[in-house]
């Protein structure tokens, strides 16, 4: 087949990026550094942890770590001894403790009122110094910057794979089948019309209740929900396109009409940019049950925009390439020709938005952390960190840090970001 | 590009204004202003006594231009008489009570007259009268019957009550208006007071007495240089929205020659000046440059954080009496989880009051067992031991009650109803209150070394209003604050509070009930203060709260001032009695 060929065409194409993104020495360095950081978001567990990574105590040895992750699945239990001890004061018969031998959640009670990272502090040993200070109620500030760390990865990397799932669709059938290019008979789209309604009414009217109930609880519960809303919307609809058929009898419904996709996209982007994003998730928030996956979800949610454009700019471009025409000379269903040829060609430039859309997402949720919202108070985030020091000058390390962080993730993704732009940049060949 | 000699300049300008700063030396050489200038955090709501329910308007303005019968003595808490001559004489009469006070000879209004028994039954008639705003002061007085007023003598007045401890505080607490001022057409003397308390019907119709709550609920009569007048010794001379209100001492007033009696008779700055910053940051900021001389500041660390302002320690000291107040974790009695004792009496072994008092007030409160605060010495019972921090006896008490962790995942379970029920329990409180963020962190953590697992949830204040009043909220912070009369605990604590009133907890029975009813009218001290003490022992026992601490008064007053006797009636201190020490040189005095 001629896809041999393609593949081998794409791979020149990825190493021929590689190249270009390699001149740009602030954008590999940017990459490195946020390797690294992405390494410590996995593992902040084996470097910020009250729990030992192993221990012996009572005659059994532990792996405490590993084990609350078993525990986390629901796949062991808690020994009998370990239940709720607290960690820090237990003495062990052996234990290996992490780099910071603090959870984030930890309250030290003999350095809390904002120890300075340079004040005396009273602990046991240099072993258990508070390297970069602490808070109010003595918990570990470097123990919270490597578990914000993780929150801030995992809010940049999740709410930008739900924005480009979104943004791609939306975008792709925007950009591939313009305005004239998806057509159904007249019958169907007036049973499809007929049926929108009914569609709207069963998947979210009748469901309102549920759906609300759902916010409420959880936003897993609430996705969970709103899958199965989209699912009867779908079906209501099929049932509506498949029921045409009974008109096609009159000749005047036999006729074809298109779909205007196009505008359809083009007009929902101009409305979810026209209103301001933080309202926008600082309304929803104030409605349903803190927690870190509902920020994660929202963020998504809202900022597919910017992918939705970006990929349907390029597929207007893509479609009328020669490869497109050739495919469909061949008789090649739409479907695989958008899916197969079309996308992965056109998507190069969405990993610049992404790449953008981490520092966004990052900075939203520092804010929406910042102003006390969106995380439950047991939950150290790098804009905790930083609202804990409102108010006071004199306590400077607790503003610092996190500050730096946050500055320097969001600067380094935006310089990615950058790096990307030029390589990808066609009329940049040199 | 850098540019060298833009740097050196940039660098020379801002060597020049940091070798410019030098603090002012303050102290003997420095003239100040004949006044006090107090931090307010908000605008005074209003100044009719009568109508506003605001406390700062209540407590830090308006007893300097109006007087009661009575008073609180701020250090004291004892009742000091200031427009009445003495305490009342008290009849008893069955389940009836007549309290007679006499008023002050010397007293006069601004205009010269004096001040008579007309005035104090007019007052108390604007509180019944129909659609006036009075609902705040209402329940205070809600025991007075009738007024007898005696045709030969204008200084004698008898309050004719049911019998309730509050009679003597709330009788005296009212403050006197002028009738002359606020009802010239004498409009409320159609009605007798025992037709307005009994809610007349021709009254409730009355076009002229429509036009009187009118006014007496109007901005005109809450701020109008005109119209706030009243018997103490300041007038409102200004009062700038969102800027400042300016009082001035009266010239020749009529209590300067009573001085010797009591606080309330002590008036020497020239000007009471409240100015009002809505940010604390700003506010301490203006405190240590000397703009404001009083401030009560809210946040604690900042307040702590103080006495590291060298500016601040030359100026100013702390003045910290304690509040009367307390603050405690409600618990809701009902809650399936929270309806046995032994579980509520756990979570009090759980919480580390003293840590909290340390971490969160930087020690500067003290515990309290019960409602009824450990100032009140006679009626507190001090034969109560404050539950201890105590892990283990709170396992074996949660054991006792069937919480066991059955699944090993660390949570303790019960079967409640059939079901497998996890101890996992919500702590709600205001959003935007990090002191009580912080008591709800703490309390997180040594709950969880029981196996208790302690959801913190901040709400908008109007919800969680709400929430409390629906009972939604299983553990939640609160703080009340108290008076000095004799403790009337039936608004909080009373079943028939528990619907819409203030029982948030759920708490009580029929026992409770009577016995909260039987302190109401015990009117014998001593009896009345040991059914204070069993129902202390009742609260700590059933605890419808985790009691915690009644704070200090975290007030800051200028170097320059003696006499500032502070004690536990808020806001601390009396402001007018502020005298300026030797030394330090005022404005227009020699």
């Amino acid at each position: 087949m001629g896809d041999s060929n393609n593949t081998d065409q794409r791979q020149d194409y990825w190493s021929y990026v590689k190249r270009q993104f390699k001149k740009n020495k602030r954008a590999v360095i940017s990459a490195y550094i946020v390797a690294v950081m992405a390494l410590i978001a996995i593992t902040a567990d084996f470097l910020a942890n009250e729990k030992p990574i192993v221990c012996t105590y009572k005659g059994h040895t532990y792996f405490p770590i590993f084990k609350e992750y078993a525990v986390d699945l629901g796949i062991a239990k808690w020994p009998k001894d370990l239940l709720n001890i607290n960690w820090t004061d237990t003495k062990f018969d052996f234990a290996i403790r992490p780099i910071v031998p603090y959870s984030p959640t930890t309250q030290d009670f003999f350095n809390s009122g904002f120890v300075s990272p340079f004040a005396k502090q009273s602990v046991a040993s240099t072993r258990w110094r508070h390297w970069l200070g602490t808070e109010g109620i003595g918990r570990d500030i470097l123990a919270g910057l490597i578990h914000g760390t993780r929150i801030a990865f995992t809010v940049g990397i999740v709410s930008m794979s739900i924005a480009s799932l979104i943004g791609i669709l939306l975008g792709s059938l925007a950009g591939f089948f313009g305005d004239n290019r998806i057509k159904i008979s007249r019958a169907s789209m007036l049973m499809g019309f007929i049926f929108l309604y009914f569609a709207w009414f069963y998947a979210f009217g009748s469901r309102s209740y549920i759906l609300s109930d759902a916010i409420g609880k959880s936003i897993v519960s609430f996705l969970g929900q709103l899958l199965i809303s989209i699912g009867i919307f779908i079906g209501a609809l099929f049932v509506g396109y498949a029921s045409g058929f009974i008109l096609k009898i009159i000749p005047f419904f036999r006729k074809k009409t298109a779909i205007p996709v196009d505008i359809i996209v083009q007009r929902l982007i101009e409305i979810l940019v026209s209103i301001p994003r933080l309202f926008l998730i600082i309304a929803v928030i104030a409605i349903s049950k803190p927690g870190i996956m509902l920020v994660m979800v929202i963020i998504g949610l809202t900022s597919w925009t910017e992918i939705a454009r970006f990929i349907r700019a390029e597929l207007l471009r893509v479609r009328s390439l020669e490869y497109i025409e050739a495919s469909e000379a061949l008789g090649y269903s739409r479907t695989r020709i958008l899916l197969k040829h079309a996308i992965p060609n056109a998507i190069s430039p969405v990993l610049i938005t992404v790449a953008f859309g981490i520092a966004a997402a990052i900075l939203i949720e520092s804010s929406l952390s910042f102003l006390g919202l969106g995380v439950p108070p047991e939950i150290i985030t790098w804009g905790k960190l930083l609202s804990l020091a409102r108010g006071s000058a004199s306590q400077l390390w607790v503003a610092i840090f996190p500050g730096v962080a946050i500055f320097l993730t969001v600067t380094l993704f935006n310089l990615i970001g950058e790096g990307l732009t030029d390589a990808l940049d066609p009329r940049q060949k040199k | 590009m850098f540019n060298k000699s833009k740097f050196i300049w940039v660098a020379t300008v801002v060597l020049i204004a940091l070798s410019g700063c030098k603090g002012n030396k303050g102290g003997s050489n420095k003239v100040y202003k004949d006044q006090v200038v107090i931090h307010g955090l908000s605008d005074a709501k209003g100044l009719n006594p009568m109508t506003t329910s605001d406390a700062f308007s209540n407590s830090y303005i308006s007893p300097n231009i109006f007087q009661q019968l009575l008073n609180y003595d701020h250090e004291t808490m004892n009742l000091v008489p200031v427009l009445a001559k003495a305490r009342p004489q008290l009849v008893q009469n069955g389940d009836m009570a007549e309290l007679t006070f006499e008023l002050r000879e010397e007293a006069v209004w601004d205009n010269g007259q004096p001040v008579t028994t007309d005035d104090v039954l007019f007052t108390v008639k604007t509180i019944f009268c129909p659609k006036a705003n009075t609902d705040n002061v209402k329940p205070g007085v809600d025991f007075i019957k009738d007024i007898k007023t005696y045709p030969d003598n204008n200084r004698k007045i008898t309050f004719v009550c049911s019998k309730h401890i509050g009679m003597e505080d709330g009788t005296g607490g009212i403050p006197i208006i002028p009738e002359y001022i606020y009802d010239s057409k004498k409009v409320l003397r159609k009605y007798t007071i025992a037709e307005l308390i009994s809610g007349n019907s021709k009254a409730n119709s009355d076009p002229e007495i429509n036009e009187f709550a009118d006014f007496f609920n109007s901005e005109k009569s809450n701020r109008d240089t005109t119209i706030v007048m009243g018997s103490g010794a300041y007038r409102l001379v200004s009062f700038e929205t969102g800027q400042r209100l300016i009082l001035e001492k009266k010239k020749n007033w009529w209590g300067d020659k009573l001085a010797k009696e009591n606080e309330y008779f002590e008036a020497y700055p020239k000007r009471l000046v409240f100015e009002t910053i809505n940010d604390f940051n700003t506010a301490l900021t203006a405190l240590v440059d000397e703009k404001l001389d009083f401030i009560y500041v809210t946040p604690v660390k900042e307040y702590v954080e103080l006495d590291n302002s060298p500016k601040f320690k030359q100026n100013f000291v702390k003045s910290e009496p304690q509040m009367l107040a307390y603050q405690a974790i409600g618990v809701n009695g009902r809650d399936k989880v929270l309806t046995d004792q032994k579980v509520r009496q756990a979570l009090c072994y759980l919480t580390n009051v003293d840590q909290i008092i340390e971490k969160v007030l930087y020690g500067k409160g003290i515990r309290t067992i019960g409602s009824i605060l450990p100032m009140k010495k006679d009626a507190y019972n001090s034969g109560i031991t404050p539950y201890p921090y105590d892990v283990e006896k709170a396992k074996a008490l949660l054991a006792e009650a069937g919480w066991n962790d059955s699944d090993g995942d660390g949570v303790l379970d019960k079967v409640i109803d059939g079901q497998k029920t996890k101890f996992e329990i919500s702590y709600s409180y205001n959003s935007g209150n990090p002191l009580r963020e912080t008591v709800g962190l703490l309390i997180q953590n040594s709950f969880k070394q029981a196996g208790i697992k302690l959801e913190i949830k901040a709400l908008d204040w109007a919800l969680y209003l709400d929430e409390l009043k629906k009972h939604n909220c299983q553990l939640f912070y609160q703080g009340w604050v108290k008076e000095p009369r004799p403790d009337d605990e039936k608004q909080i604590f009373h079943t028939s509070s528990a619907n819409g009133g203030s029982n948030y907890m759920n708490f009580g029975n029929a026992k409770t009930d009577a016995l909260l009813e039987q302190i109401r009218a015990e009117l014998d001290v001593t009896k009345r203060n040991e059914l204070y003490k069993q129902w202390q022992q009742i609260e700590h026992d059933e605890v419808p709260y985790i009691f915690l601490y009644v704070q200090n008064f975290r007030n800051c007053v200028h170097k320059r001032f003696e006499n500032t006797g502070a004690g536990p009636v808020y806001p601390g201190v009396w402001f007018a009695g502020f005298k300026v020490k030797e030394g330090y040189k005022v404005e227009g005095r020699e």
